[in-house]
């Protein structure tokens, strides 16, 4: 079999991006499509983009992306302002069927996320400001970091529910104090308050770690409630934010 | 800072070995950098490749070897170091530095590299070019993309599944 030749011409090289089952760029360069580069080639290349939003705007390139973006492994959304009702849990349900690990960050408008996934094994959610409603097979998940997301109960009644993880991180803010500022960041987590003694079940976590947002209140005494609630815990990592610019004065790790 | 071609003295105490090229070029480079290829490695710790044997690469020709093998040759000290946690912040500056030039390449070449990168399994290099491609890519829209990536224009076909990729997907186009 004869050697490719050293160098290839750019439309050779985008032929080779862009080529599947004679695809029309393809066809035009008279590549065959066992030219192309391999998936996991093109998954790294989509890994490295960093946000979904990227990974699906390079989607709409050829049906070759398309099939690509969905054998992610990982998708993060981070700063996403989403209109209207999304179905991002239906995207996310019948199109990774290899999603191992789903993490948001910032996002706005999205009120409802509902994710079936047989391969679902880890989930990081930071300030998804206006979800109300989150479902998850809670019988494959092992890992939750839950960061301003829900209020007070819904809270509470979502912790119930994941049985089976094993790896927790919560923020938890405990304080009384309604502190007003202007900014809709800082008004937006005056809703996310409630307190650590409301905790009645937590999942029987191996590894927990707990953020503990508080203003010059006395916390031990409800840490040491939250604690005795997980008594599998085998890695504690307690992180405290007590100033009002939520500056970390002091971090303690255990092992 | 290339590669030595076809040496074949064993001078210093590190341990050589000779890869050769599609073309039948011979590089000779110390095992400890050729190692950073998962695929070479095995062939490396099982005694191959030493003497006048030489490791044969079918799918790599000499323009490539001799670039990866620049690669290798520079990352090999922070490798063998495991991943030089200790390294000062001074040389991981110099490898970043180092990187970033590296892949400063034309686009064939950059596509050679992966291909080579993945053929041999240097997952470093894997993800430096990857990420290369990935930052050519950032922030464009699609057509951007495709024209970055020297994809011609799309036909009416593509262009009607691009423009109602766009519809279903407005919220990645933000």
């Amino acid at each position: 079999m004869g050697c490719v030749s050293p160098i290839l011409n750019v439309s050779d090289w985008a032929a080779r991006l862009d080529s599947y089952g004679g695809e029309p760029a393809a066809k035009r360069s008279n590549v065959s499509p066992s030219g192309a580069l391999p998936d996991d080639v093109l998954m790294l290349i989509l890994l490295h983009l960093e946000t979904i939003s990227e990974a699906v705007r390079t989607s709409g390139l050829s049906r070759r992306w398309r099939r690509v973006c969905t054998l992610l492994s990982e998708l993060k959304f981070y700063l996403v302002w989403f209109q209207g009702p999304c179905e991002l849990g239906d995207i996310v349900s019948s199109r990774c069927p290899g999603l191992c690990k789903l993490s948001l960050c910032n996002t706005h408008g999205l009120t409802t996320l509902v994710v079936r996934s047989e391969s679902l094994l880890q989930m990081d959610l930071y300030c998804l400001y206006g979800l109300l409603q989150l479902k998850i097979d809670p019988s494959t998940l092992k890992e939750l970091t839950l960061h301003r997301c829900f209020v007070g109960n819904n809270f509470l009644r979502l912790l119930q529910w994941f049985q089976f993880i094993h790896t927790l991180s919560i923020a938890l803010i405990y304080s009384k104090m309604i502190f007003c500022v202007d900014t809709y960041y800082e008004q937006e987590r005056c809703n996310f308050q409630y307190l650590m003694e409301d905790i009645k079940v937590l999942p029987n976590v191996v590894f927990l770690t707990m953020l503990v947002i508080n203003q010059r209140h006395t916390f031990s005494a409800s840490s040491f409630h939250v604690l005795r609630l997980c008594t599998g815990i085998s890695r504690l990592l307690l992180v405290l934010h007590t100033s009002r610019e939520l500056e970390v004065k002091l971090c303690l790790a255990m092992y | 800072m290339a590669a030595p071609e076809s040496g074949d003295g064993n001078n210093g105490a590190a341990r050589m070995v000779t890869l050769i090229s599609s073309d039948n070029t011979r590089f000779e480079v110390e095992a400890a950098a050729a190692s950073l290829s998962q695929t070479l490695q095995l062939t490396i710790l099982d005694g191959g490749g030493g003497g006048g044997d030489g490791i044969p690469l079918p799918n790599v020709d000499s323009a490539t070897l001799s670039k990866v093998l620049e690669y290798c040759i520079k990352h090999a000290p922070a490798a063998a170091n495991g991943g030089a946690p200790n390294a000062t912040a001074v040389d991981r500056a110099e490898l970043e530095r180092f990187d970033n030039e590296f892949v400063n390449i034309d686009q064939s070449v950059l596509y050679s590299l992966i291909m080579a990168a993945h053929n041999l399994e240097i997952e470093g290099l894997q993800s430096l070019v990857a990420k290369k491609v990935a930052d050519m890519i950032k922030g464009k829209s699609p057509m951007e993309i495709r024209r970055t990536l020297g994809f011609p224009d799309p036909t009416p076909e593509e262009q009607a599944e691009m423009n109602a990729h766009m519809l279903e997907y407005g919220w990645a186009y933000e």
